[in-house]
């Protein structure tokens, strides 16, 4: 009734639904970095859109499953092989006992979200070690054979911000204008741009923090808070990635470029029921093609 | 008040006329449509939100409207036993404030503290403020990489505790031998508007005491 992380290099944790409520008390709420990747990867194997799923970050290894369990992955492009053969992407397929599955070769995007009939038990915090033992609901049944659309998170050259409460320490324009680079140092907690210096930050009282929130440091750097960012930040924060961009960090690699959009907030808003609409209409698709498209 | 946003998922509150702790309680037991959570931290409260349910207009009402506490005591005092023995920067801030390991002990413990903010990592108080003579000591040049789980660092006017192990950037002059934070069972004693004593021990009380919880 599991899967077994057999070996792996990359980081992979059990991420669903964000958990909010905590940040009184210094936790943030987590969750999927990708939650288009993420609903895509349940609706293929028949889940609601948030369950526990494994989430891969340029990850390399295998798991061995120890049961009948219907998976799908969906995120980033990798490849994906059972016993060997490389499965097609973005499609549900089954195991049985004994099964190898390797995930290897991210070739664009950084996560893959690896989903299971039922959901994964979220009993394991933090960073899966080798020989964890990844719980899900045994599978008796066809596999549902739909193909999930490429996620538009994928498209990531370019995130729209909206301006922050400092907004006035760094020229938009040149913001605008400016292409960053990312380096190595990104993960769940933050993505550190290199690039141009365009303003430095006083000291100035801790101030809540969010998701998308572009703080400034001293040395004129910005980093972008991610789903385990600090819920409290002593940085000015000069802007704030909008809702509906946040799959797209989530999807970010070291070495690409990324480029900002001004956008007001009203805009923001109108976006972030716009992306709702649309990922609910495609989640529909998904279910209503599933079932009927079996290939037994 | 002045209600910055911070993109269109969380909203900051500023300029308030009440304890920032008040605030966030009194958003948080409001059921205001759309509203996810509110939280403390010193002057502010963010206020985390749905863009599809969030009625900003009426928001600005709820936040004129929020009742004057009579009182602005704290909920309630804890009190954290520490051992300075511990501390090991406690000697490199005495020399950088030019007095006594003796004279930092004392004023650290000259008064109570007032939980500001939880943040920076799950369970970390952020407690002011600190009295004159040990103010302004500077963070480390470069932080640690670990930080023992109940270190009491101070920097600035601050001082607080590292409940668990964090690359930690202030200087480490105590340490508690309580558990004040474990994720797992949701066990976060410490909240924002409680006031915080610390009590002085020595090393082999800690070593009674270690691991202890409220």
């Amino acid at each position: 009734m599991s899967l077994i992380l057999r070996q792996g290099y990359g980081i992979a944790t059990i991420q669903g639904a964000p958990n909010p409520g905590y940040r009184k008390f210094g936790v943030p709420p987590g969750g999927a970095f990708d939650m288009i990747s993420l609903a895509f990867a349940n609706a293929l194997v028949g889940n609601v859109s948030d369950l526990p799923t494994v989430e891969l970050a340029l990850f390399t290894g295998t798991f061995e499953s120890t049961s009948k369990h219907l998976l799908a992955a969906v995120g980033a492009e990798a490849e994906i092989l059972v016993n060997g053969t490389q499965l097609p992407n973005r499609r549900s397929f089954l195991v049985s006992k004994g099964d190898s599955i390797e995930v290897k070769s991210f070739t664009r995007g950084c996560r893959l979200y690896l989903a299971s009939k039922g959901g994964f038990f979220h009993t394991l915090e933090g960073p899966l070690p080798r020989g964890a033992e990844l719980e899900s609901a045994i599978f008796e049944g066809p596999p549902a054979a739909s193909e999930a659309p490429e996620p538009s998170s994928l498209a990531n050259e370019k995130l729209r911000i909206v301006p922050g409460p400092h907004a006035n320490l760094i020229d938009f324009s040149q913001l605008e204008a400016s292409t960053f680079k990312l380096g190595v140092k990104m993960d769940r907690v933050g993505i550190r741009l290199e690039g141009p210096i365009l303003g430095s930050a006083p000291e100035l009282p801790s101030e809540p923090s969010v998701m998308g929130a572009i703080q400034l440091t001293p040395a004129g750097e910005l980093i972008i808070h991610g789903p385990d960012g600090p819920t409290v930040g002593g940085y000015p924060k000069v802007a704030a990635v909008i809702s509906a961009d946040w799959p797209k960090m989530g999807q970010l690699t070291p070495g690409q470029e990324l480029k900002f959009e001004l956008d007001s907030l009203r805009q923001a808003r109108i976006m972030a029921e716009r992306h709702e609409r649309k990922l609910r209409s495609q989640l529909a698709e998904l279910f209503k093609k599933g079932p009927s498209d079996s290939t037994g | 008040m002045q209600i910055d946003p911070l993109g269109d998922t969380a909203l900051i509150v500023r300029d308030l006329v009440l304890p920032s702790y008040h605030v966030a309680d009194l958003l948080n037991v409001s059921r205001f449509p759309g509203l996810i959570e509110a939280v403390a931290s010193y002057e502010t409260v963010g206020v985390f939100l749905d863009p599809a349910e969030f009625d900003y207009e009426g928001f600005e009402s709820l936040l004129e409207g929020l009742p004057v506490l009579e009182s602005e005591k704290p909920r309630r005092t804890l009190s954290i036993p520490i051992c300075y023995e511990l501390g090991e920067d406690l000697q490199g801030v005495a020399n950088s404030l030019g007095i006594s390991k003796d004279e930092v002990i004392s004023e650290h413990l000259s008064h109570a503290y007032l939980c500001y903010a939880i943040g920076f990592c799950p369970g970390f108080p952020f407690l002011g403020y600190l009295s004159r003579p040990i103010s302004g000591v500077p963070r480390l040049p470069s932080p640690r990489a670990h930080t023992e789980p109940g270190s009491v660092g101070i920097t600035g006017r601050q001082t607080g505790i590292y409940p668990i192990d964090r690359p930690g950037g202030w200087p480490i002059i105590a340490r508690t031998p309580l558990t004040l934070v474990d994720e797992a069972t949701h066990y976060f004693p410490i909240h924002a508007g409680d006031e915080i004593l610390f009590r002085r021990i020595d090393e082999s009380e800690f070593n009674k005491l270690k691991g202890l919880r409220f």
